[in-house]
């Protein structure tokens, strides 16, 4: 059952912004060998540095000689006949103090091109509990009345926490780092913005309007400041996200070409949807790697005509029916009956409408995800989104609101279940960058004026 | 070297700036010395054991417990080690009288009668912020504001109205002259809201009466039209009185407003669900409201008219001679839908400021029979 066809690659040198000095002590003390041989080896790429190992191995290894700073890479060797090259004599590197080093007769250099890039799906898993939550919510809630509000900083971050540290790839969770302190310096001063708009556009309404114009101006901005802030206390595996875009592009996403959309007749919703997907994922990066978006605008054209399609369908069916029942809208007798009918039929185009836009685009945005090497696999399904949508809003409404908290980790279950990222090799050589602190302000604000930014 | 282990927990360790996981072992030592090393070491040859990192239990940055989510533990040097053994991570903390805030927080979150006591907290405050406190909040407020606050939001109403539904009245001028200066008459003590009285042709919206917060309050030709005396008018004119007096229109722009930041606050982020969560209670609240508002100005006509010494049988009538018109068309199937019609619907006929006399809610029997008994 064992496979040991895997072998460990070196070729490229060593990885960016890691010196040779660096490189070498670490490799000398992880083989323990000299640091003039620890040298000399990381000058020598382009061969095969150990062979005839297992998949596991072979991860193992490319490991410790990843954590060393060696570009390596994991292959599948080919039939021994095709070998051929000079034999070297190579140490093989100590993973664990105990084990002595070896000494082995090892490595042909070959001559094929291709790498066998290992690839291994990882399923994303949720463990959140909707009765767990519960306990969460509701005692936050009830800590931010005590505080007269005071605590709501400390209840976002744990509910955005129990999300966060509930997805799990590969058994380790996400980790949200934002300090509550810092957020409710943000809000007071939000909730200051907002109070003096309120009032000013109670009793000036000319000058609050000048006010709303002046705050959407500043919109791109918000919007900005708020996913770096986001972005960057978002944590996986020791290694923060980061957002970094600039104010004239979230200005031409966000402002200049949705103000198209009136003018075209919506035409043009899937070039903005695209171009706002476009904007996050390219300006998105996990430490020093940057995230990227290879989807194409007509992907999204697709979807906005086959939704249209559906829509107009429907609409179709449903004057089919109000007119083959015999009635005559103008007739106010029959103002029930079409009322009737069109009531159901227009929820359905409605949590259709939601559910095929959640699903298709949704689906779009991670299938055309890149991080390095590693790509995701986004498989959510229509019908079972406008289902847990449908009956999460009855469960709300029938419970008062005390549901919410269920239907939000149904939900996030749901969608995190049909996730799955694609590993080439392993997720080890991910690089910090350099830490940037952010404010809260910006993110604050945009909660205030109800600016969630969702692209998604 | 004081060897003794107080707690020993395994999980992933990341260098610092690096995704690079090792399985490792967390151990703590009973003066809160926390060091890492490599798994796969036997208990012996920890001295030379490779030690990935370390440090003082209370210089570390630990999360805190979140139901069953994973503890992260970082380090002075940026390395980070991440463990699903939160219980012992807790009973550390425990042990070393650290993190007592987020241990009280947890505590909260788990046991299962205090959250039900906070439960029925949440419940209570909420019921009784929605049906005392913020009716409250918004009559203090609206109280110590300014009347010339309230003038402010009535500028340019009528225009709107004029503009869209309304038709210059159909009475002639010495009428209308006499109606107003007759009703402004009784209420010299009120004359600081600046109450006018003016007459409008009142076509779709039909027999009706409406008061604006700076005071203007207007008759449609069709309700004068409709009264048999002009006691009748009076008393709805009291009760329009009742609207301006007591600040109507501000508090309900106050309490929809606090009413809003309410719902918001305790539901939060429910991109889970339809926004209808926040539609249908804030409509059956704003409605909730209305009714006590009319209530209130239904009040304020009854004192106005014992004062005055005028038979309260006067506003009954005119409301049952209302409702009657309107249950005619009712139960008409002819088309055209009458103004009447209209009005008995619902209460939000989107303008702010209209305050229909009907509603088809048996209230309005109600109010009939409060002013019958005389």
């Amino acid at each position: 059952m064992e496979n040991n066809n895997y072998e460990i690659y070196y070729k490229d040198g060593l990885k960016p912004g890691v010196s040779k000095e660096e490189a070498a002590e670490k490799l000398a003390q992880l083989l323990k060998i000299p640091l003039p041989k620890a040298v000399i080896m990381i000058e020598s790429t382009d061969r095969v540095v150990k062979s005839g190992l297992s998949k596991d191995q072979a991860v193992k290894y490319y490991s410790a000689l990843s954590r060393v700073g060696l570009l390596v890479k994991i292959r599948e060797t080919k039939q021994q006949e095709e070998m051929d090259g000079e034999v070297t004599e190579q140490t093989v590197p100590n993973l664990t103090p105990d084990t002595p080093p070896v000494v082995e007769p090892v490595v042909r250099k070959t001559n094929y091109d291709h790498a066998l890039d290992v690839k291994h799906p990882i399923q994303l898993v949720f463990n959140g509990s909707g009765f767990e939550y519960f306990k969460i919510w509701i005692v936050n809630i009830f800590l931010t009345i005590l505080t007269l509000g005071i605590y709501s900083a400390w209840a976002k971050v744990r509910n955005k926490q129990y999300f966060y540290g509930n997805t799990l790839i590969d058994g380790n969770s996400f980790n949200y780092t934002a300090k509550p302190i810092a957020i409710l310096k943000g809000r007071l001063i939000a909730v200051g913005f907002f109070v003096v708009y309120a009032v000013i556009y109670q009793f000036a309404p000319l000058m609050g309007f000048i006010l709303f114009l002046i705050l959407m101006a500043f919109l791109p901005w918000i919007i900005i400041r708020s996913l770096a802030f986001n972005a960057r206390n978002s944590v996986f595996r020791n290694i923060r996200f980061n957002f970094n875009a600039k104010v004239g592009d979230a200005v031409k996403v966000f402002l200049a070409w949705p103000i198209l959309i009136i003018p075209t007749l919506g035409l043009i919703l899937p070039l903005i949807w695209f171009k706002q997907s476009q904007f996050m994922i390219n300006n998105s990066s996990y430490g020093t790697t940057p995230f990227e978006f290879h989807a194409k605008v007509r992907d999204y054209f697709k979807i906005f005509f086959i939704f249209l399609g559906v829509i107009l369908l429907m609409g179709i069916i449903m004057s089919v029916l109000v007119a083959a029942l015999g009635i005559n809208p103008a007739n106010p007798g029959s103002q029930e009956m079409t009322m009737a009918i069109m009531l159901p039929f227009s929820l359905l185009i409605y949590l259709f409408m939601f559910a095929y836009l959640a699903a298709k685009l949704g689906n779009l945005y991670f299938n055309s995800t890149t991080l390095a090497k590693h790509g995701f696999s986004a498989t959510m399904q229509i019908r079972k989104i406008g289902w847990i949508y449908f009956s999460n809003t009855l469960a709300i409404v029938l419970s008062l609101g005390l549901l919410i908290p269920w239907a939000q980790v149904r939900m996030t279950n749901y969608r995190v279940s049909c996730l799955q990222l694609n590993v080439v090799d392993s997720l080890d050589d991910f690089i910090a960058a350099e830490e940037q602190h952010v404010s809260a302000l910006g993110e604050q604000v945009g909660e205030v004026f109800d600016m969630d930014v969702s692209v998604i | 070297m004081n060897m003794d282990v107080k707690a020993q927990v395994d999980g992933s360790f990341f260098t610092q700036g690096s995704s690079d996981r090792q399985p490792a072992l967390l151990t703590v030592n009973e003066i809160g010395r926390v060091s890492v090393i490599q798994t796969g070491n036997s208990r012996a040859e920890r001295l030379s054991a490779s030690l990935l990192s370390a440090g003082n239990l209370n210089e570390l940055d630990i999360s805190p417990r979140l139901g069953n989510t994973p503890r992260h533990i970082g380090f002075a040097d940026g390395s980070s080690f991440e463990t699903s053994h939160n219980d012992e991570i807790d009973k550390l903390l425990v042990a070393f009288r650290q993190g007592a805030f987020h241990r009280f927080i947890h505590l909260l979150e788990s046991h299962i009668l205090i959250v039900l006591l906070v439960l029925v907290l949440v419940s209570g405050f909420l019921w009784g912020s929605i049906k005392y406190g913020v009716p409250a909040v918004a009559k203090f407020s609206a109280e110590i504001l300014p009347v010339e606050i309230t003038q402010y939001l009535g500028q340019g109403t009528l225009d709107i109205l004029d503009k869209s539904v309304f038709e210059p009245s159909a009475l002639s001028q010495q009428r209308q002259n006499e109606l107003a200066r007759k009703f402004v008459g009784y209420i010299p003590q009120y004359a600081s809201f600046g109450i006018t009285v003016e007459f409008r042709q009142g076509k779709e919206v039909g027999a009706n009466a409406l008061a604006l917060p700076d005071g203007k309050i207007i008759f449609t030709d069709e309700l004068v039209a409709l009264s048999q005396n002009d006691l009748e008018l009076l008393a709805i004119f009291a009760h329009e009185v009742g609207h301006v007096a007591h600040r109507h229109v501000l508090r309900r722009i106050i309490q929809d407003s606090l009413l809003a930041v309410l719902v918001l606050m305790m539901t939060g982020d429910v991109s889970s669900a339809s926004s209808i969560v926040y539609a249908i209670p804030s409509l059956l609240l704003e409605l909730s409201y209305s009714r006590e508002f009319e209530s209130d100005a239904d009040d304020f006509a009854y004192e106005f008219l014992v004062q005055n010494e005028i038979e309260t049988i006067h506003f009954a009538n005119i409301m049952t001679r209302l409702m009657e018109s309107a249950n005619k068309v009712d139960n008409t199937n002819e088309a055209e839908l009458t103004a009447a019609d209209h009005s008995d619907h619902d209460e939000r006929n989107g303008f702010e400021n209209m305050l229909p006399y009907l509603s088809t809610h048996p209230a309005t029997k109600k109010r009939i029979q409060i002013f019958q008994k005389n």
